[in-house]
């Protein structure tokens, strides 16, 4: 008897372990600004923008424009379709077939757009984050129109859509936290304000925790959805947090991406911090992110540097890919 | 009718003498870059468009454009690469193989051409966008790199022009003044103007042409781009006329060496004719002046309240040197500001004295790039080895004030601790004429035929280099006096640092007030306390007065869209208010005499001979017609006295009653608008008969209706209006004739709704002259002076502006 739930386990334990194998790999995609061989006029610049890697850098596919100013991307499946936004300096382009043809849907007034998101429950709705503030298309891209009303300052870095509320978004901007309770057709500001903040992280269990990272003045942290925020900077020795990421296993357990101080994890919360740059050759992170599949191995990307990956939860750090590159954004689909 | 005498005749012939247009030498240099295309060794597009455009050497021209059309680099390069791609497309269309043309067409799928981020990035773009969709007007999205229709992208374009001419004509250009960049500003817009075939786009691309030549202009010194700039590389700054700037100049100007760039050839491809009047602003430096400008500060997307806030520019000119200046205290680009500078003429290349404060900061990077700030210096430098560097010659710093009068200058530093670099540097070029350091702190320099004299506020010390002495100084407050003159002016070059050292400068509280005050050699008190206020002789300077543009060349309100050049009593107003076509208005200056005159010949000759005519050309066209018609204009307390000068060979008249329809035979008429009203002026109207049809009109008529209707009112007859008309030859006789002069005395206290009766110097009414030669009785000839465009007179936003002196 004994032996055959031993059998039975074994089988068990090997047909999961098959099923894996045979799982569709998740896909990294990465988004390039520049690199730090860039000269103006060269012919022999690199090429920057959209990557993906299904295989951990191995091999690397490049989608659209060669050239183009890239900050950051977003994507979605539609009737089996993949459909991307692309935050350019150019404007924001679109596809709609994977990646094979992308067209600027925007016009001559918007311009350096840093990021996309899309909303899950409408995809039709997507929103913008410009150094000209916040756009919406309600029609795929077709028209964009300006929704500023009520925000501090137009600089916008980043915006999340509210993972609990799809109607309820939270805008980073250069002087503080800004929500909109109805889909951006107006803001307030609700927190640290005269803050520069670079990042907005929500958990993706648990929608009140809420994590941003700032310009100067490191990482806040809040437990109720927004409306309280604590400043979690203990042991964080660089104070310029362009990313963040939070392990979806564990809720105190947070990656912070800095300026010239590189990588930070947290395992309290916040509560301290420890950097944790093995091998590690630049120390300016732009990007951060845990796989969802396997929460040990992350992903960082740097600033002329590329991608890097741990496989062991941050305890060192592998060159994957993209080599000379500045990493803006990174997500996994 | 009385026969004009000899005496006449001699006058006319001196008038016509004086009415030679001026040879700008325009043409001929046109020629010389067209020319030049066919046998430089460099190669670009311009080069292959022009030298399958000249016809000696095409193959090797579609060779050129083959190979442009393969270079890795047009995708990033691409808002310089599709205007100028385009423009080489259709100045060679006629003789391009129809392979070439699809090689073109089908490059426009794959192109990915990027638009840029600055305000000349998108400028140049948009032009090669918009020239492309109306190229080839019925591509679909799927042929587009954009993946937008042809349509579409013109249309795009086409609200760029709107919203980035719209800007420039009210609050300023926000890369102003660039001796670099400006080049690419006029460059799309020649190629605009030449091939738009939308005639909007094309009137509001010339429109754009001389507002942007005028604000060139007007701070060109024999090939110097003088002045301030809000942006420019340092080897070019210490080196003026190393910029692209300069070879403009010697096109438009021809007041410095053969310098030839591809660029110009947009220029030369096209049709454009130099106005006489822009190049008489651009070159002519007989009377030092005054000019100053509102520009605006290039977007700023964070650490500031506005997006663009206003910049106030101060030029002084003279023919030796010129001293320009910004205002300072504030970034308004990145990386390349130059906020003040005395540029002089001399034969060496060095040719300028100025300060800079070498600024090292995020906030010069993060105000107008969105990329993270901190790491944006380390980019920057990559691209920009300069930019880090304590010695640098361009700078953005906020910690820079400057004050301005004529030809003397202060500048103010007041650099926190901390900062990257805490001096400051003068450039002194190595091969002046003379560098004294005087025992009274002064330092005087000569350079060319100029004085300069320099007073450093705090110690300092020289460090010499290659091509200059560089004054350094390391107190964080600083700053300088100086005061520069032509050598002429002085007896000797002693005779002038006896008055600089003759002149009160107070600075003993310097250190703890930053405040300074000097009393010119011309006795003007200017005192200037850093971040305070600015006092000439006890009156506070307000920025808020200042104009668009002042000048005695240019005037503009800050957001009127309209600029007003004139040059010797003629000018242009460039109107981009009115309508949505802008319009180019003549501006006639009016020139008052002390007493009134008959207007028979004996006593009006002598009068006349000093005025400046103008011609009337064909009213549609804009042309030559075909008889010359000159019209001159004088006013006294009393009377408007207009003169028409016809040539004709058949001068006839029947008509004898007051306010017949003489417009339905021969006549002149003068269309006269007191107070610029939209709906109502005179019609003064007088025919080879000395017959007088005068009314006043109510016209509905609008840009948006220009059919509406009219009524001329004849209750309002001028009763005390003098006329007189002569014929040379005889009347009603077909052949007979060569002239007909016809004479108007206009009486002030009959005309109703202007500001002032009689006017005053500087008021100015709106008027339009026409005339209607009949050749035949059933066939008329329309001439007028502000072309009307079709067959109506009865448009009263197109009369042109009489300026009263």
């Amino acid at each position: 008897m004994r032996i055959k739930v031993l059998i039975l386990f074994f089988t068990f334990f090997e047909l999961s372990s098959l099923n894996n194998l045979f799982a569709k790999s998740p896909t990294l995609y990465v988004v390039t600004r520049s690199t730090k061989t860039f000269k103006i006029g060269s012919q022999e610049n690199s090429t920057v923008g959209l990557f993906s890697t299904k295989n951990k850098g191995k091999s690397w596919r490049h989608y659209g424009w060669q050239y183009t100013k890239c900050f950051s991307a977003s994507t979605i499946k539609i009737d089996g379709e993949q459909i991307f936004y692309l935050a350019c300096g150019n404007g924001i382009q679109k596809s709609e077939d994977g990646g094979r043809t992308w067209k600027i849907t925007t016009g001559w007034n918007i311009t350096e757009c840093l990021k996309t998101v899309i909303d899950p429950e409408n995809p039709k709705i997507v929103y913008a984050a410009t150094a000209y503030g916040i756009f919406r298309t309600t029609d795929g891209g077709k028209t964009w129109v300006e929704k500023n009303t009520g925000l501090m300052s137009t600089f916008t870095p980043t915006l999340i859509i509210d993972r609990s509320d799809h109607n309820q978004l939270f805008c980073a901007t250069e002087k503080g936290l800004h929500r909109s309770k109805n889909n951006g057709e107006s803001w307030q500001p609700i927190a640290l304000l005269g803050l520069g903040i670079r990042t907005i992280i929500q958990h993706p269990d648990n929608s009140d925790l809420l994590a941003l990272g700032t310009e100067d003045d490191g990482v806040f942290i809040s437990k109720d959805h927004g409306k309280t925020w604590q400043q979690k900077v203990n042991g964080l020795t660089h104070k310029t947090v362009y990313a963040l990421s939070f392990s979806p296993e564990n809720e105190n357990t947070i990656y912070a991406g800095t300026f010239q101080g590189g990588i930070f994890k947290t395992q309290n919360g916040g509560k301290s911090w420890q950097a944790i740059n093995k091998n590690l050759r630049i120390l300016d992170i732009h990007a951060l992110l845990i796989d969802p599949k396997n929460t040990k191995r992350v992903y960082a990307g740097t600033l002329n540097d590329g991608v890097w990956m741990s496989g062991n939860s941050g305890g060192s750090w592998k060159f994957i890919g993209l080599e000379t590159s500045q990493v803006w954004d990174m997500f996994i689909y | 009718m009385k026969k004009i005498t000899l005496y006449s005749i001699l006058l006319i012939l001196i008038n016509q003498s004086f009415a030679k247009p001026i040879d700008t030498g325009y043409q001929k240099r046109v020629q010389q870059v067209l020319q030049w295309a066919d046998t430089t060794q460099s190669s670009n597009f311009l080069i292959a468009g022009a030298r399958i455009r000249n016809g000696k050497d095409v193959e090797s021209g579609l060779q050129m454009f083959e190979n442009a059309l393969k270079q890795k680099n047009n995708s990033h390069r691409g808002m310089f690469v599709i205007y100028e791609m385009m423009t080489a497309y259709l100045a060679s269309e006629k003789q391009m193989p129809e392979s070439l043309k699809k090689k073109v067409r089908d490059y426009l799928a794959i192109a990915n051409f990027y638009r840029g981020d600055t305000e000349n990035h998108l400028t140049m773009y948009y032009t090669g966008l918009y020239l492309a969709a109306q190229t080839f007007p019925a591509l679909p999205a799927e042929k587009w790199y954009t993946k937008k229709s042809s349509q579409e992208n013109k249309k795009e374009a086409e609200g760029w022009f709107d919203d980035w001419m719209r800007l420039t004509t009210t609050i300023g250009q926000g890369e102003f003044d660039s001796p670099t960049y400006m080049t690419v500003f006029l460059a799309p817009m020649f190629s605009l103007y030449q091939w738009a075939k939308d005639p909007v786009i094309k009137q509001n691309a010339l429109a754009m042409l001389h507002w942007l030549i005028a604000d060139y202009a007007v701070e060109h010194l024999n090939g110097v781009y003088a002045g301030a700039h809000s942006r420019e590389y340092p080897e070019r700054i210490i080196q003026p006329k190393h910029s692209g700037m300069t070879s403009w100049g010697w096109l438009l100007f021809g007041k410095t060496e053969l310098l030839i760039h591809s660029i110009l050839l947009t220029a030369a491809m096209s049709d454009f004719q130099l106005p006489e009047i822009l190049y008489g602003i651009g070159t002519d430096r007989s009377k030092p002046y005054v000019h100053t400008e509102t520009k605006r500060v290039r977007n700023i997307i964070r650490l500031g309240d506005k997006r663009n806030p206003l910049v106030y520019k101060y030029t002084y000119m003279t023919k030796d040197f010129a001293l320009g200046s910004m205002m300072g205290g504030t970034i308004l680009q990145p990386i390349q500001q130059h906020n003040w500078d005395v540029s002089f003429m001399t034969d060496s290349p060095y040719m300028s004295i100025f300060t800079v404060h070498p600024y090292v900061g995020t906030p010069d990077l993060a105000m107008f790039f969105p990329e993270e700030m901190k790491f944006s210096i380390d980019e920057v430098a990559s691209n920009h080895t300069y930019y880090g560097k304590e010695d640098k010659w361009v700078s953005s710093s906020p910690y820079e004030q400057t004050f301005q009068h004529k030809n003397t200058i202060i500048v103010l530093y007041n650099i926190p601790k901390g900062e990257k670099f805490g001096h400051i540097d003068g450039f002194f070029p190595k091969d002046l004429e003379r560098r004294e350091i005087d025992e009274s702190g002064w330092i005087f320099c000569q350079g060319g035929q100029t004085y300069i004299a320099y007073f450093p506020l705090q110690p300092y010390k020289w460090i010499e280099e290659s091509d200059c002495f560089r004054l350094r100084s390391y107190d964080l407050k600083n700053g300088c006096v100086i005061e520069v003159v032509q050598a002429e002016e002085y007896q000797s070059f002693n005779a002038f640092k006896k008055q600089i050292r003759s002149n009160n400068l107070v600075k003993d509280t310097f250190d703890r007030t930053l405040t300074v005050s000097y009393t010119t050699s011309a006795e003007d008190v200017m005192t200037f306390t850093y971040d305070g206020s600015r006092q000439l002789n006890g009156k506070l300077i307000d920025f808020a007065d200042y104009k668009l543009f002042r000048g005695p060349f240019l005037n503009a309100e800050v957001g009127s869209r309209k600029l007003e050049i004139i040059y010797k009593e003629k000018g242009k107003m460039v109107d981009f208010a009115t309508t949505k076509k802008a319009q180019i208005l003549p501006i006639y200056v009016c020139k008052k005499i002390k007493k009134d005159f008959e207007l028979d010949e004996k006593s009006s000759n002598s009068i006349w001979e000093k005025v400046q005519p103008i011609q009337l050309m064909d009213a549609i066209t804009g042309e030559a017609g075909r008889f010359s018609t000159e019209v001159r204009v004088l006013y006294s307390d009393k009377f408007l006295y207009v003169k028409f000068d016809c040539e004709d060979d058949y001068v006839w008249a029947t008509i004898s009653e007051r306010n017949g329809e003489i417009y339905n035979e021969e006549c002149v008429e003068v269309f006269l608008n007191p107070s610029n009203c939209k709906h109502q002026y005179y019609e003064l109207n007088l025919s080879p008969k000395n017959v007088v049809y005068d009314a006043c009109v109510i016209n509905s008529r609008t840009p948006e209706n220009p059919q509406g209707s009219f009524k001329p009112l004849f209750q309002m007859n001028i009763e005390n209006m003098k006329t007189a008309v002569t014929v040379d030859g005889e009347l009603n006789a077909k052949g007979k004739a060569k002239h007909w002069q016809a004479l108007y005395a206009i009486p002030f206290d009959e005309l109703y709704g202007a500001d002032n009766v009689p006017p005053r110097k500087g008021d100015t009414w709106r008027v339009n002259f026409f005339r209607i030669d009949a050749p035949e009785k059933d066939q008329q000839e329309y001439y007028a002076w502000s072309k009307i465009e079709k067959s109506a007179f009865h448009l009263p936003w197109r009369f042109g502006y009489l300026r009263f002196e």
